[in-house]
């Protein structure tokens, strides 16, 4: 590493420590020591700690991870069909279009209740929030992406006779494949927070009950360590999400249509 | 044509809504567990003239109005820090971003127990969910801004205020405007499923009532209600935006 590239690098390590990092953790400290209602965050650490060693806790992640992966898995297949689907028909693309965005837009965790009253308690009605969270991001980026396809693409497909497996294989697929990963990535990180707003309303167990519970029974330190437990949650997942995403960004010539219109729950 | 579009696009609603009541009328479930969508209009004609639902909603609109003002505020000075100093652009915009797809929302209820039931703790957890796409649509708009305008500048003198609050700020008012559309759909979201976990007023919290005094009509009319109200808002940000970006590139 030339000189130059060591000391920006260095640079940015101090940027982050300087401009996130440090007053992060400083205001968090000062608020721990200031507030009963906060725990500092090494009082967090300690907590978190001692509750993985906990059957209960452990099965309280299981439980909601179970959901959020399940949840992604099947809406982020159903949510590529439809987006293939009505991105690559024109017509079909303008007529459902609207109907999609709109829907796409609203707070979709308040038909939980109703899914409640229709399903019943328990692991079923949470599934079916995450995969409506999970569904529409992946619909809005795959459907972008099939609109995306050079037209010239599908000219030379028909020229060379390709059969339908062909398209799929050679054009479709390739074409879409750094939407679909970026969308993955999307789809975990909304069907988590359905998942976990589901749980708080009502649930016999997971991570989101647990929360709203500690909350309601004023215990700080299991807040802070359930609030850690949950950012890892998002962090990991989304870590190991991206770094697919980038091998499938690196294996193709098109970039990930990142287009925005993802909405959070 | 036009109007033949225009059906076009209320085809799949339409179908969802019938197939819901003919499934519903074919297959009779319980009425406790659901009513038909005819019965969800006729109920949300009730709810809307009752006197608490005016209050419901004035609350709500007014939480989502406080934390876009205060988001737009804070993702707006943010953005003009990162604007002027490279370095803080290169550092924040990665978590600015990771926040986009933001868990933020579930961290509500830490929020309850250091503010106290009611909006501040809701506004509190919302502006966080607003400020990331305010500022990345500054930075944007600020960075996009076309040569020609820096160099009219340059020719014709501008101070550095003059630069910034007749040139620059006005060409990137379109992007920057694309951001608060995005923070105004995230604020709806926010308020709404923060009142339907925990709060004292609102629609959210009105769903949640509604659901715990077993009155499945009132249950599916408010849904219906939220649904049609942040679908709305949701398209007409993205009409618009989609509006002013077809005039950029004209």
């Amino acid at each position: 590493m030339s000189p130059y590239r060591t000391k920006a690098a260095l640079t940015l390590a101090a940027g982050h420590l300087v401009l996130v990092w440090l007053p992060l953790l400083g205001v968090w400290h000062a608020a721990g020591t200031a507030y009963a209602a906060v725990a500092t965050p090494s009082q967090a650490v300690d907590r978190l700690v001692a509750l993985l060693a906990e059957p209960a806790f452990v099965n309280d992640i299981a439980w909601t991870l179970r959901t959020v992966l399940y949840s992604t898995a099947i809406g982020a297949v159903i949510g590529a069909i439809a987006g293939i689907s009505i991105g690559s028909n024109r017509r079909a693309n303008q007529a459902t279009m609207p109907t999609i965005i709109a829907l796409a837009a609203t707070p979709r965790v308040i038909l939980y209740p109703a899914l409640l009253l229709i399903l019943g308690l328990g692991f079923w009605p949470q599934l079916a929030i995450g995969v409506l969270g999970a569904l529409f991001p992946m619909l809005l980026v795959t459907a972008a992406a099939a609109r995306a396809i050079p037209r010239t693409w599908r000219d030379v497909a028909a020229a060379c006779q390709t059969n339908s497996l062909q398209l799929l294989g050679k054009i479709l697929i390739p074409a879409i494949l750094p939407s679909f990963t970026y969308g993955l990535r999307l789809s975990y990180s909304i069907a988590l927070v359905n998942v976990l707003l589901a749980e708080m309303f009502n649930s016999p167990a997971g991570l989101g009950q647990r929360f709203l519970n500690a909350t309601q029974m004023f215990a700080v330190l299991d807040v802070y360590a359930i609030v850690l437990s949950l950012l890892g949650l998002a962090l990991i997942g989304n870590l190991l999400l991206y770094s697919i995403e980038k091998w499938a960004r690196a294996g193709t010539a098109i970039g990930s249509a990142t287009d925005g219109a993802t909405a959070p729950t | 044509m036009g109007r033949l579009r225009w059906l076009e696009k209320l085809a799949l609603p339409l179908a969802l809504f019938m197939s819901i009541e003919i499934w519903i009328r074919i297959a009779s479930p319980p009425e406790l567990t659901i009513v038909p969508p005819s019965a969800w209009l006729l109920g949300a004609a009730d709810v809307v003239t009752d006197a608490s639902f005016a209050s419901s909603l004035g609350t709500t609109l007014l939480e989502i109005t406080a934390a876009l003002l205060i988001g737009s505020l804070i993702g707006f000075g943010m953005g003009l820090i990162m604007f002027r100093y490279r370095l803080v652009n290169q550092v924040w915009q990665p978590y600015l971003l990771a926040l986009y797809a933001n868990p933020v929302i579930v961290l509500y209820p830490m929020a309850v127990l250091i503010f106290g039931l009611g909006p501040q703790s809701i506004i509190a957890i919302v502006v966080p969910m607003t400020v990331p796409p305010i500022a990345v649509g500054t930075v944007i708009g600020l960075s996009s801004i076309s040569r020609t305008i820096h160099d009219l500048g340059a020719a014709l003198r501008c101070d550095w205020r003059q630069r910034t609050f007749r040139l620059r700020l006005p060409a990137a008012a379109p992007i920057i405007f694309g951001g608060v559309n995005v923070a105004l759909v995230y604020a709806v979201i926010g308020v709404v499923a923060s009142e339907f976990i925990l709060a004292n007023a609102g629609l959210g919290f009105e769903i949640r009532t509604a659901y715990a005094e077993f009155r499945t009509q009132r249950l599916y009319a408010l849904i219906t209600i939220v649904i049609v109200l942040s679908g709305a808002i949701g398209l007409l940000s993205s009409t618009l935006e989609r509006r002013i970006r077809s005039d950029l590139d004209r």
